[in-house]
């Protein structure tokens, strides 16, 4: 599903991925780790398409397409949905609305009507109940006022909205309380499919208590070190990052 | 030409939506102004001799009068004497009622989406269709009457209630206030009157729909509302205009009186002819709009959304003379091509504990200057009083401008102001973020922007609030990332 | 206001200087312009009404002897520092002590290549173009001094520059003229001061053009506390690619005060804080006008000015920010706040942006109030009296500004002198 060859990447001259390989198959779950600064939201960034970064050398192709050819509007519609580490706040408009505008703007690329308000609200309260999310939250101007933990499940629930076909969770434990943190991997576990692939980039190993990875990456100094299974996970948490350094 | 000016580009070229104009039988007075042309129009409207004479003394007035030149406008030299003062449709007798109206002008106003057959309004507003100089209907009148309430066209009320006229005219705005309030004062035609009764609430929306038809003609109409002590009133006003090469003039002058613990809602949607996309014709909007908050607890609000004119000059204002009185300005003022805008108000706080609050929004584009201009003064006796101002400007695109020109002016100690404005572009987080859920570029502006402007739109009363964010969105299509 | 220019005219036909003459002919062509850009400029200072009332503004004192004698107290005061110091707007060079690395010249005795250096930069930066007073002072200064900084220069020893007005000699106009070069990768502090040596009302113009080279920083702080002085003082900072500067005007008196500060960013990565503080008693007015123009890329613009005004005086700020088109990623940021402590003093404030580029961050804010009556009653719950409170709680109000100085000596004086005025703010 999701192929990466070499990918090198800097921001304002500055290095940070440098040669990068990656394979992603329907139906795995990956996660990335590494210590700050090793890149592992760069790379979340650049396969959601965000402009600032350029890419020097190597390749990504998703779905048997160049993703580096497609605007990152383009990319959503093609299935790719990235869970913020720091959600945006938008004031003036509400969650509702705006999901609702993605939710139609996406089924309006593959040349289906747009959901109208009854069978919106519908799938809406679905959704809402998979994150534990509530109608005034969603009323409310996008992530305004919200405190960590909600925003976090803002972003799940807006995946589960969305049904991408390659998820990729920026952080998104950080800043939870093990509640919360249980909520959103809950989440995340009932949206898996054997259709769908999800990257998590976590900093500890502490979310993939709750998210079993088929496979974990070290990413250290803009390369994949290392890759093993869930163990290689609980091995990083015990000896830190150094080891794999030296 | 990369993306971002491909759809800057495509935003630009968007064409005006009511830039029609319709064929009807004119009664025109020949261009020109001069004191013969003023004694026409009053005479076309069987006005009081004093009324002639205070039109006659603004007219003096006028002439020894200078063109602003304080605002951040290029306001192209206007020739007064090319343009004529009085234009309405033709009518063979007085109009009885609705059913009289020329159905080509029913037709003008139901293709604008305002119906003036009162069985197919069903929102509860009652219209006053103004067109050129004279008002051609008013809907829902004996409704309103029942409740002692008044609402019918200027020229009307002359007639029928110059007791009012003569008490109230002027006295927010007098005649030599400014220039283009001077021009109005001697040659306006007709425009909305307004009175609400003592202890009354007026139970609907009350609404002028301003359209200019004819070329060649300015159009100079006069509002008067007068919210009587404890009475309260919500008052609309829109407008649009044909496609015309040259320019237009419209001065307007909007006076409103607020009593004892009455309260005064003006919201204007300003959508006159901008002119062309290489800053061709346009209405030249010169407009002064003045409330007195008079009785003690009395409250005046404006809302506006200036989408419209090439040059928009306007700044409404409160006088909050009443102790405890309330005066609050909500504006989005969006300009585009080769638009200019300066918009503001002014708040004078002269009672004890007076309150003003200032959201202004500001969103330009093109090669647009956008300029908000406002003062807030509070003086030595107004103890205790309080403001608070907000004015934003958001920029689309390198070749347009955005200014702040904010008055604060406190001669007291008691009383607090504080004033917030910023200036930046969309920003690029909340850019990425609609584009990762799939919203291209076109879209999240527009949905950003209309978000930027909710708490304006807010105000507004539902059915005006659906259009205002309909006319920022089509404004907006496309712009930059 | 002011119809009849000839005298000012025949000042122009006694220079010397052909370049000079040039540019003074060139400022006073334009005079009548410069009057229309008056009425809105000064509409809350009445200056020119009201010098004009007690003295013949275009007139020019002439000097009978350039010696003059100081008070030693006064001078005491400044001891062991590094000093410029001129008299009735004329440089005392036997009385001034100035560090190597700064050189100090009127323009009758630079050697021909500073006379060039000197013109390339002299009259280019100033707002004579838009100010009535800064033209009257480019055509009837006396003396012009140019205070060079050499490249690398970075003492961390102040240089005061101290201008000291004596009035019963019969002069009681006095225009101060100077240039101000910060050459590359310099870095120094000047305090600028204003005393007036008796009680005689004088009126006095400054005209500071300051030039700053690439990597350049400056600190320039000017301290206003006189009440007899009528005084405009106008400071024009043009700075080139990576330079910074700190501009601080604190203001404790003035008949009639007026600052200009107009900072220009001409090149790209330049740094600006522009910080004020006024505390005014009795009938002081005192007015800042400051202008930050973003001509490049990738500038910062940093404002805060604070006032107190008390009794019957009044405080007027006008801030303008202007981002030009190129001037992309800008970022400009502006406050003013006011506290009125009397129903009789009067602020008129107008913070202003005109923006023309669309990628920069701008924003300001302003505020008008009086001290929170919680904190006082909090304060005097604790066994304070209700005059301490106040002025204990203003001194924190005007920390915000002081604690920005970086040079300690001068953050000291400061504060002294800050701390001292506030005693008497009690009302």
């Amino acid at each position: 599903m999701l192929e990466i060859k070499n990918l090198h990447v800097s921001v304002n001259n500055n290095k940070i991925l440098k040669g990068l390989n990656l394979s992603v198959n329907k139906g795995e779950i990956h996660a990335i780790m590494g210590p700050n600064g090793s890149g592992k939201s760069t790379l979340a960034s650049i396969i959601a398409g965000r402009k600032e970064y350029e890419v020097n050398q190597g390749s990504i192709i998703y779905s048997n397409k160049k993703l580096l050819e497609l605007s990152a509007d383009e990319r959503a519609k093609q299935g790719i949905f990235l869970a913020f580490q720091y959600p945006i706040e938008i004031p003036g408009i509400s969650t509702t609305n705006f999901i609702k505008t993605a939710v139609n703007k996406i089924r309006e690329s593959k040349g289906k009507k747009p959901l109208d308000a009854v069978s919106f609200l519908k799938v809406m309260k679905e959704k809402m109940k998979i994150v534990k999310i509530n109608q005034t939250l969603l009323s409310r101007s996008i992530n305004e006022g919200f405190s960590g933990g909600e925003k976090k499940r803002n972003e799940i629930f807006q995946m589960a909205m969305l049904n991408p076909k390659l998820a990729i969770l920026d952080e998104t434990d950080s800043g939870l309380d093990i509640d919360a943190l249980k909520i959103v991997a809950k989440g995340v576990n009932k949206l898996k499919s054997k259709n769908n692939a999800t990257i998590i980039i976590t900093h500890y190993q502490r979310l993939l208590n709750y998210i079993i990875p088929d496979y974990v990456h070290v990413l250290i100094d803009g390369k994949i070190v290392k890759s093993g299974d869930k163990n290689l996970a609980q091995e990083l948490e015990k000896k830190g990052y150094d080891w794999i350094r030296a | 030409m990369n993306k971002d000016e491909k759809i800057l580009k495509n935003f630009t070229s968007k064409d005006y939506e009511h830039g029609w104009s319709t064929d009807i039988d004119v009664d025109q007075a020949p261009n020109g102004l001069n004191e013969d042309i003023i004694k026409l129009i009053s005479k076309k409207k069987n006005e009081p001799n004093w009324l002639l004479k205070w039109r006659l003394d603004a007219f003096s007035k006028f002439k020894k009068m200078k063109s602003p030149n304080w605002a951040n406008l290029k306001i192209p030299k206007i020739d007064f004497q090319k343009i004529s003062y009085y234009s309405a449709p033709k009518q063979k007798s007085k109009l009885k009622s609705l059913k009289d109206v020329d159905p080509e002008i029913l037709k003008t106003f139901e293709k604008l989406g305002i119906s003036l057959k009162e069985q197919e309004r069903l929102s509860g507003v009652a219209v006053d269709a103004v067109i050129d100089s004279v008002s051609i209907g008013t809907t829902f009148k004996e409704q309103l009457s029942e409740l002692g309430i008044i609402f019918c066209s200027f020229s009307e009320a002359v007639e029928e209630h110059p007791e009012l006229i003569k008490k109230y005219l002027g006295m927010v705005v007098p005649k030599n206030d400014n220039y283009f309030a001077a021009l109005n004062s001697a040659v306006f035609s007709d425009g909305s009157f307004c009175y609400i009764p003592k202890g009354v609430r007026c139970p609907m929306e009350l609404s002028t729909y301003f359209r200019i038809n004819a070329a060649n003609t300015g159009q100079f109409e006069r509002t008067l509302i007068i919210a009587d002590d404890n009475s309260y009133v919500s008052y609309l006003e829109g407008c649009t205009a044909p496609m015309r090469d040259e320019n237009q003039l419209h001065a307007a002058v909007v006076e409103i009186f607020a009593g004892e613990n009455a309260e005064v809602k003006y919201s204007t949607i300003q959508n006159w002819y901008p002119g062309d996309k290489n800053g061709k014709g346009g209405i030249f909007n010169f407009v002064t709009k003045r409330g007195i908050c008079y009785g003690d607890y009395s409250k005046i609000s404006w809302t506006q959304v200036e989408t419209g004119s090439a040059i928009t000059w306007k700044y409404p204002s409160c006088i909050l003379k009443g102790h405890h009185s309330k005066g609050e300005f909500y504006s989005v003022a969006v300009t585009n091509n080769y638009q200019q805008a300066d918009t503001g108000t002014k708040m004078i706080h002269i009672g004890k504990n007076t309150i003003s609050k200032i959201i202004s929004k500001g969103i330009s584009a093109g090669f647009s200057q956008n300029s908000y201009r406002g003062q807030v003064r509070v003086m030595k006796r107004a103890t205790e009083s309080r403001n608070f101002s907000q004015c934003d400007s958001l920029l689309l695109g390198n070749n347009c401008g955005a200014h702040t020109f904010p008055y604060i002016d406190v001669e007291n100690k008691s009383s607090i102001i504080e004033h917030e404005a910023t200036t930046s572009k969309i920003g690029e987080d909340q850019m990425f973020y609609c584009l990762q859920r799939g919203i291209d570029e076109e879209n999240a502006v527009a949905l950003i922007v209309n978000g930027y402007a909710k708490e304006v739109f807010n105000q507004l009363p539902m059915e005006f609030s659906v259009e205002a964010s309909k006319l920022l969105s089509l404004t907006l299509e496309g712009s930059v990332g | 206001m002011i119809k009849d220019f000839t005298s000012i005219k025949k000042n122009i036909s006694k220079e010397t200087n052909s370049i000079l003459k040039t540019k003074k002919t060139k400022v006073f062509d334009s005079l009548d312009d410069v009057l229309k850009t008056y009425k809105e400029e000064y509409k809350y200072s009445p200056l020119l009404r009201k010098v004009s009332k007690k003295f013949d503004i275009l007139r020019v004192d002439s000097f009978k002897e350039k010696k003059k004698n100081i008070d030693k107290k006064i001078l005491n005061q400044y001891k062991n520092q590094y000093s410029i110091i001129t008299i009735n707007g004329l440089f005392q060079k036997n009385e001034s002590k100035i560090p190597n690395g700064i050189s100090v010249n009127t323009f009758d005795k630079l050697n021909n290549t500073d006379k060039k250096f000197f013109h390339k930069f002299f009259n280019n930066q100033d707002d004579s173009k838009s100010d009535i007073f800064t033209s009257i002072n480019t055509i009837n200064y006396k003396e012009s001094l140019l205070i060079k900084i050499d490249k690398n220069y970075s003492k961390k020893d102040h240089v005061n520059i101290l201008n000291f007005i004596i009035s019963n000699s019969g002069e009681s106009i006095n225009h101060i003229r100077k240039l101000i070069v910060s050459n590359q990768n310099s870095k120094s502090v000047f305090i600028e001061e204003f005393i007036s040596l008796d009680s005689i009302e004088n009126f006095s113009t400054s005209v500071t053009e300051i030039i700053q080279e690439e990597n350049s920083e400056i600190e320039y702080l000017n301290i206003q506390n006189d009440k007899n002085n009528f005084h405009f003082n106008s400071i024009n900072i043009s700075q080139k690619q990576n330079s910074i500067s700190n501009c601080f005007t604190f203001s404790y008196s003035g008949a009639l005060v007026r600052n200009n500060l107009n900072v220009k960013l001409k090149e790209k990565n330049c740094y600006s804080n522009m910080y004020g503080f006024y505390a005014l008693r009795e009938k002081s007015h005192v007015d800042n006008h400051t202008t930050v123009d973003h001509i490049d890329e990738n500038s910062i613009s940093n404002e805060h000015y604070k006032g107190i005004m008390d009794n019957n005086s009044n405080g007027v700020f006008n801030g303008k920010i202007f981002v030009r088109r190129k001037a992309q990623k800008t970022n400009a940021f502006q406050s003013n706040n006011n506290i009125l402590l009397s129903d009789e003093a009067k602020i008129n404030t107008k913070p202003q942006l005109e923006i023309w580029a669309d990628d920069v961050k701008c924003s300001h804010g302003c505020t008008v109030g009086q001290l929170d009556k919680e904190a006082i009653f909090y304060l005097q719950s604790r066994g304070i009296s209700k005059e301490k409170a106040i002025s204990m709680l203003l001194g924190a109000f005007s920390e915000e500004i002081i604690e920005k100085i970086e040079n300690q000596f001068i953050k000291e004086k400061i504060k002294k002198i800050t701390y001292k005025k506030l005693e008497y703010f009690t009302s």
